[in-house]
């Protein structure tokens, strides 16, 4: 892959959003062009990866070829490889499930495209290099969330759909209006721009407040503690397969901003790391306990799914936080961010999964209300065989994919010395496989109940389902038995952030690396 | 030797391959999978001594890297008790096999489900036996958890049987999280991790080695049922009986003790505390299981009490082993200790499961069952059988166990003379005791003249209790029994004739010195232990003909995982989660304002009198400025009015006039596109808002809530806005590094603007090291390509503003042109959908609709969150706020 060629991640989904808008009144069509434009994106993702991820190189590609910090760039390293990689394939899955088990009321409308351009939003996030333009990119994203909840609309769905619109125009407001302070106190918006005046040290002290607020942008969108309103009281009405694509996308994106800016662009400023990082700390330990409290007292499969994805997101944050800690080794530094990373891509892939198994549960039995089911292992034992896989790899059980995760941050934590929040990571996942196993005990075991005890003959449609949770389940047991090899892939993507002096080097060019930065330039070159 | 290690591999995985195996084969071929079920066992067994006899035990296998970086690497230690344990786990696997087969009958769904769990269980207790590298015992370890949840909730339709699992796995999964920190962070500390390389490490007696033991240690308690966490284990009895003999007795539960085993020679030596947590804990559950067991009635209750008071005994044993006896360890065999439990109280199980089976579990419903049948007849010898290796009668394996734990006792007391050895005395006799008693009362209940009246009622008994499964005849019936009576053969065997112990199972113990102490019965020392056990025996029958300890005891430690799983989700979880939850729109918002507030005091140290004015920034002077000085006024004014106004559309003008108010500011401030755009969207909102309000119904007088704190967080937010506005356009920006072509710099983003607005100024006449004249792009594989330099013929345009729009940052404006298409497809899906079904509310509509399942009615009225007192969930409804009327209402009408 050459660098320009890091703009197909743009134009495939970007063309299959126009491409589904003309063809939309021909579902078929729509349907092959999905699957088409969304193997097309895998690929792309694989070149990618490939391309980036053995030597760690990165890839820089100058919108309409301005130089760096007067331009926009995008660029792909690992880090970004890694995320397109893992959101391609959970698209990829979820999208079967749609096509398959959605009527064509919940796939009508402008539902394809709307797919399509979501997925723009998240891999412009991922891709790009300027701060304002992922704001464009978060908009894009929101945006076409905002419109994926008026698609197959119940009237519920509506009423929490404005909580969910006006706490993140919220967002937005703030984050425009951090990109317009950060200019002011910068004087650029370009990340590698901002990483080199970072590591030279020459950040104003008024600049501090205002990228401490990024916390609050970001945070917002990642669903960290007292910013997550939006998502336990919305993400339950959606269906299971929507939301599992927003579970697996949304929240991952703002934990990868995160990693970006904190630990990569300000990483190295002690004045904001000291400031933040106790921040952070702290935000994920009343995310993942509080979160998973929330999660284990609920009664339905899709509302302890979702209000699970803030207590994960508190373990990214632990890796984040830790990251950044004050006197932390750099070994220690880089293992909590692959931590953070590699828990990332385990949570996009389980925890998309995990709606859609809840999704086929209620398609089997006509609710997911724990208390109004049950006995679903008669009925659905493969279903069953693979939420379990999927739940277990959630609880963090050896060997799955979640062990890792939380192993890698467990040390992390330990070899900094942070006892408390290791101790609460604990406790969570204590409460996280109760919360599991109460779904696999009320859904699966306990007296039969539901549509399939009422309707035994009835029997729904459930391949493009299975196909889709088969594809993660996939996944989820590769990234657990092939841990080594994904975990040397996120520590090469956590090396770079940690020490982004070569994405700095590769964006901005060879000679405004921060350790020679300006004496070099006196040298330069005469008409 | 990779190869010594694959072998051991090898054997662990066989009976998962071969669990599997059996799953691909038709659920009809009931002989076909009870072959190769039987498979994974014997080939287990049979790799383990090919292993024996080619390597030898406590041979020292290379470790082979899986995944070094993450310290999870097949590393096997098979040491005497690991090999014991491996040997001991197929050994009794194969005899379950057979058992199941017998158990269920021809129930062929039953044993298609259930040959595939066991043979997880086998490969997991088998890793568990084997391991040596932390990871991979965790590995294995929450495995036996896994599967012994699964096979506890065996009969899923009963809610028990399901709350039972939960229970059991939680228990034991929380105790698995905390070895496993234990584990990581003795990992972390020591920087080793193997067990057999921890003693290499050198750990000392320092708090962190102690935290790691504790932590290890709380993972041992729990999963060999100590007190309190005794509890789950009578529970996972509602398992199948063939689980309770294997899992639940003979090999899971001794985990436990299995790993503070792996590490009492290396820890018990550093840590002082080692004997003095593990001794009072192992002997309270020693006396306390056993007292609970003799007032049970269901014979599973029974067995599996005694079992906790087995596991108390050997916690105990090891915790005595810490002492010396004449400059030797103490005596400890614990292969035999452990082997001895195995050998009777499988065949109990067993033997119980086969007569409640064929009649009742509860043993009062079970007098004179000997005199049923032929059947009854040779269970109830074989289950006496067993239970007299329970009571630890001379000529049983049982008996030697018992007086070497006395002799344990008594040399540990002889060595300190510590006077805390005599409650240890009497707790050891009691067990003893209790365990005498409760054969004497099997015994007694079996063997006595049955009631005419009760017979009749067995078989109804046991099939309610049992389910449904066809009855077996013939050669398969005997399956029943003869694997229970094949294993408590050897108590006898190994209790009679004391050499044949040494040849069968001599060679597996760990601690082969000190041979000569071992006190068989044909010579029993003569000597404080055995008096111990005669007194226990005497102590014991008499207590099993009297009528003391009938009643049934309920254990109070029962309630306690429901409690905690009732504080958790009922209590604990939705109060917290709910107060920061409330469903309010009004109250997340301003949540995040004050939390904006508080992020911006933390990031200035809380330090708001130290606040300056910016260099730099002067007042303008009121007189040359008064317009704008007016106009601001008027914005404060009209946003700090606007929380205490009711009625909407005047909501939506003082909102209007704020707006006004700002384009009126960038006019002053010579930016007449701002203000024109400004005022052009200021209309079209203020517009259409009024329309829509036309279209609403009448508005109740509501008086507002919270209006102050309101208006306070709302100044706070704007003072911090303000602020940091103020310091942006005040600072002093760091330097750009960056250069024209001609050599000066530049010196912020809008001077290069300006100068390549039109033609590329900075790109000509550059050479190929400088960056400024285009894009210096950088090859996939790290190495840089000189003089790749492509030249930029600039935007083109004269005015700069439009070149930034369309070309300098022309990306960006592709991107809102996206999003404006977004927002188009949104309205537009909305608007087609009303049209279709007639507006949302609409019951009919709303009833056709197939997400009709998504909503479960009582979600629509009550709060989100079940069984939660907290506000309604809904701003819109409860809330006076502008856009929650609108949209809602909007689209009903």
């Amino acid at each position: 892959m050459t660098p320009h060629q890091i703009i197909f991640f743009i134009i495939i989904p970007m063309a299959g959003g126009i491409c589904t808008i003309l063809a939309h009144r021909q579902r078929k069509l729509q349907r092959f062009l999905g699957i088409g434009f969304l193997l097309a994106n895998i690929v792309t993702a694989a070149a990618g990866l490939c391309a980036v991820a053995p030597t760690g190189s990165i890839l820089v590609s100058q919108m309409g070829n301005w130089p760096a910090p007067f331009g926009i760039s995008l660029v792909l390293d690992t880090l970004s490889a890694l995320m397109l990689m893992m959101s391609s394939i959970v698209c990829l899955a979820v999208f079967l499930y749609c096509v398959f088990q959605f009527d064509d009321d919940q796939q009508g409308g402008f539902f394809h495209p709307l797919f399509h351009l979501l997925i723009l939003g998240v891999q412009w996030s991922f891709l790009t290099g300027d701060f304002f333009n992922l704001f464009v990119a978060f908009e894009i994203m929101l945006m076409a969330s905002y419109a994926m909840f008026c698609v197959g609309t119940t009237t519920l769905q509506m009423k929490h759909a404005y909580k969910y619109v006006l706490l993140n125009l919220v967002g937005s407001i703030l984050f425009v209006t951090c990109a317009g302070l950060l200019y002011g106190q910068l004087g650029t918006l370009n990340m590698a721009d901002i990483t080199r005046i970072a590591m030279s040290g020459q950040l104003p002290d008024s600049s501090v407040p205002v990228i401490a607020m990024l916390v609050l942008v970001f945070g917002g969108k990642t669903a960290i503690f007292p910013l997550w309103f939006w998502l336990p009281d919305t993400y339950h009405t959606l269906p299971g397969a929507i939301g599992g694509l927003f579970a697996g996308l949304l929240t991952k994106v703002g934990a990868y901003v995160m990693i970006r800016v904190f630990v990569m662009i300000f990483g190295s400023a002690e004045s904001i790391t000291s400031i933040v990082s106790p921040l952070l700390l702290g935000s994920a330990a009343v995310t993942m306990f509080l979160g998973v409290l929330g999660a284990v007292s609920m009664h339905s499969v899709r509302r302890i799914l979702s209000i699970h994805i803030i207590s994960q997101v508190g373990y990214m944050l632990m890796g984040i936080g830790l990251a950044i800690a004050a006197g932390i080794a750099f070994d220690s530094r880089v293992m909590a961010v692959a931590g953070a990373i590699f828990f990332i891509m385990h949570n996009m892939v389980v925890k998309c999964c995990l709606f859609l198994c809840g999704g086929l549960m209620h398609e089997h039995a006509g609710s997911d209300n724990l208390q109004a089911i049950g006995g679903l292992l008669k009925r659905a034992p493969w279903l069953a065989v693979l939420f379990m896989i999927a739940a277990m790899s959630l609880a963090g059980l050896p060997p799955l994919s979640g062990f890792f995760g939380k192993w890698v941050l467990l040390v992390a934590g330990l070899q900094s010395e942070h006892y408390v929040i290791v101790i609460i990571a604990v406790i969570t996942s204590l409460f996280t496989l109760l919360s599991m196993l109460k779904i696999w005990s009320y859904g699966f075991w306990s007296p039969p109940q539901g549509d399939h005890v009422e309707h035994p003959t009835v029997r729904p449609r459930t391949f493009g389902g299975m196909a889709g949770i088969t594809l993660l389940v996939v996944m989820a047991l590769s990234m657990g038995f092939g841990a080594q090899h994904y975990y040397q892939l996120c520590e090469t993507a956590a090396k770079s952030v940690v020490d982004p002096t070569a994405y700095v080097q590769a964006v901005l060019g060879e000679q405004h690396t921060p350790i020679k930065q300006l004496s070099l330039v006196e040298t330069s070159l005469e008409p | 030797m990779t190869q010594a290690t694959w072998i051991l591999m090898a054997a662990i995985v066989a009976p998962l391959f071969c669990g599997l195996l059996t799953l691909i084969i038709p659920r009809k071929a009931i002989t076909l999978r009870l072959i190769i079920a039987l498979a994974g066992p014997i080939t287990a067994l049979w790799l383990l001594g090919y292993f024996t006899r080619t390597y030898g035990i406590g041979f020292e296998t290379a470790d082979i890297a899986w995944m070094p970086t993450l310290q999870l690497n097949l590393a096997l230690n098979a040491d005497h008790l690991g090999m014991f344990f491996a040997y001991l786990v197929s050994g009794i696997g194969v005899c379950i096999v057979l058992y199941a087969r017998g158990y269920f009958g021809r129930d062929a769904d039953s044993l298609y489900r259930f040959y595939p769990c066991l043979m997880m269980f086998m490969t997991a207790m088998l890793g568990v036996a084997l391991s040596d590298n932390y990871m991979l015992l965790m590995l294995f370890w929450e495995m036996t958890s896994v599967s012994s949840f699964l096979l506890i909730g065996w009969n899923y339709n009963d809610s028990q049987a399901v709350r039972n699992a939960m229970q059991a796995f939680v228990v034991t999964a929380g105790g698995g999280l905390c070895m496993l920190a234990g584990l990581i962070f003795l990992g972390v500390h020591t920087g080793e991790w193997t067990i057999t390389g921890l003693d290499a490490a050198g750990v000392a007696n320092t708090t962190p080695v102690l935290v790691c033991f504790l932590l290890i240690f709380m993972g041992a308690a729990t999963k060999s049922a100590q007190m309190p966490f005794q509890f789950w284990l009578p529970g996972a009895m509602a398992a199948p009986t063939p689980v309770s003999a294997y899992l639940h007795s003979a090999t899971m539960v001794k985990a436990g003790v299995f790993i503070v085993g792996r590490f009492w020679p290396i820890l018990a030596a550093v840590l002082p505390i080692w004997p003095m947590l593990i001794i009072p804990l192992g002997a309270m559950t020693m006396v306390y299981g056993a007292f609970v067991a003799i007032q049970k009635t269901d014979l599973k209750q029974i067995f599996a009490y005694t079992t906790v008071s087995q596991l108390g005994l050997l916690m105990t044993m090891y915790g005595l082993s810490a002492f010396e006896y004449q400059g030797e360890p103490n005596l400890i065999w614990d292969v035999t200790q452990i082997l001895n439990h195995a050998l009777y109280k499988a065949p109990l199980f067993i033997l119980a499961g086969a007569i409640g089976h064929v009649a009742t579990r509860e043993l009062p419903d079970l007098k004179g069952f000997f005199y049923r049948d032929r059947t009854a007849k040779i269970l109830t010898i074989f289950l006496l059988l067993a239970g007299y290796g329970l009571a630890a009668g001379p000529f049983t394996l049982s008996f030697t166990a018992k007086e070497m734990f006395f002799y344990q006792i008594y040399h540990a007391y002889a060595e300190t003379h510590s006077l805390w050895f005599w409650p240890l005395i009497a707790a050891g006799i009691a067990t003893g005791m209790f365990n005498v008693a409760i054969f004497i009362r099997l015994a007694t209940t079996l063997l006595a003249k049955p009631d005419p009246q009760t017979d009749q009622a067995h078989d109804d008994h046991g099939h309610s209790s049992h389910g449904e499964h066809e009855h077996e005849t013939g050669i398969w019936a005997t399956l029943l029994w003869v694997p229970g009576a094949f294993i408590v053969s050897f108590q006898y065997i190994c209790g009679i004739i004391p050499h044949a112990y040494e040849t069968l199972f001599g060679w597996l113990e760990s601690s082969p010195y000190y041979f000569d102490h071992f006190p068989m019965t044909w010579h029993a020392h003569l000597g404080i232990p055995l008096y111990m056990s005669l007194i226990a025996m005497t102590l014991g029958i008499a207590l099993g003909f009297s009528g003391l300890l009938r009643k049934t005891f309920k254990d109070p430690c029962d309630g306690l995982y429901v409690q905690f799983y009732e504080t958790i989700t009922k209590d604990l979880g939705p109060t917290t989660f709910g107060w920061v939850q409330r469903g309010h729109a009004g109250f997340y918002i301003g949540s995040i304002m004050v939390a904006l507030v508080a992020l911006f005091l933390w990031s200035i140290g809380g330090d708001v009198l130290g606040l300056r004015w910016p260099d730099g920034v002067e007042l303008e002077p009121a007189k040359s400025l008064f317009p704008g000085y007016l106009l601001t006024a008027l914005v404060c004014f009209a946003a700090i009015l606007l929380p205490t106004v009711i009625d909407r559309a005047s909501r939506v003008l003082v909102l209007g006039s704020c707006g006004f108010a700002v384009s009126g500011v960038y006019y002053l401030y010579k930016a007449p596109d701002l203000a024109l755009t400004q005022l052009s969207i200021e209309i079209v909102s203020l517009i259409l808002f009024l329309l829509v309000l036309s279209l609403l119904p009448e508005q109740p007088f509501k008086r507002r809530a919270w209006v102050f704190p309101r208006m306070a967080i709302a100044v706070a937010v704007g003072a911090v806005m303000f602020w940091l506005t103020l310091t942006s356009t005040a600072v002093n920006r760091p330097t750009m590094p960056y250069r024209t072509a001609v050599g000066g710099n530049i010196e912020h983003l809008g001077h290069y603007f300006l100068r390549n607005a039109h033609h590329g100024m900075d790109t000509k006449h550059v050479n190929a090291d400088s960056l400024y004249g285009g894009v210096v792009e950088r090859p996939a594989h790290g190495e840089y390509a000189e003089n790749q330099v492509m030249l930029h013929p600039g935007g083109g345009g004269n005015n700069v503003v439009n070149v930034i729009l369309v070309d300098f940052r022309g990306f960006d404006t592709m991107g809102e042109i996206t999003v404006l298409g977004l927002a188009v497809l949104g309205v537009w899906t909305l608007l087609k959908r009303r049209k279709k079904t007639g507006g949302f509310s609409d019951p009919s509509s709303y009833h056709d609709h197939k997400d009709i399942k998504d909503v479960n009615p009582a979600d629509m009225e009550s709060p989100p969150y079940h069984s939660i007192n907290i506000p309604a969930p809904n701003g819109p409804d409860t809330e006076n706020n502008v856009f929650a009327n609108t949209t809602d209402r909007s689209l009903n009408s």
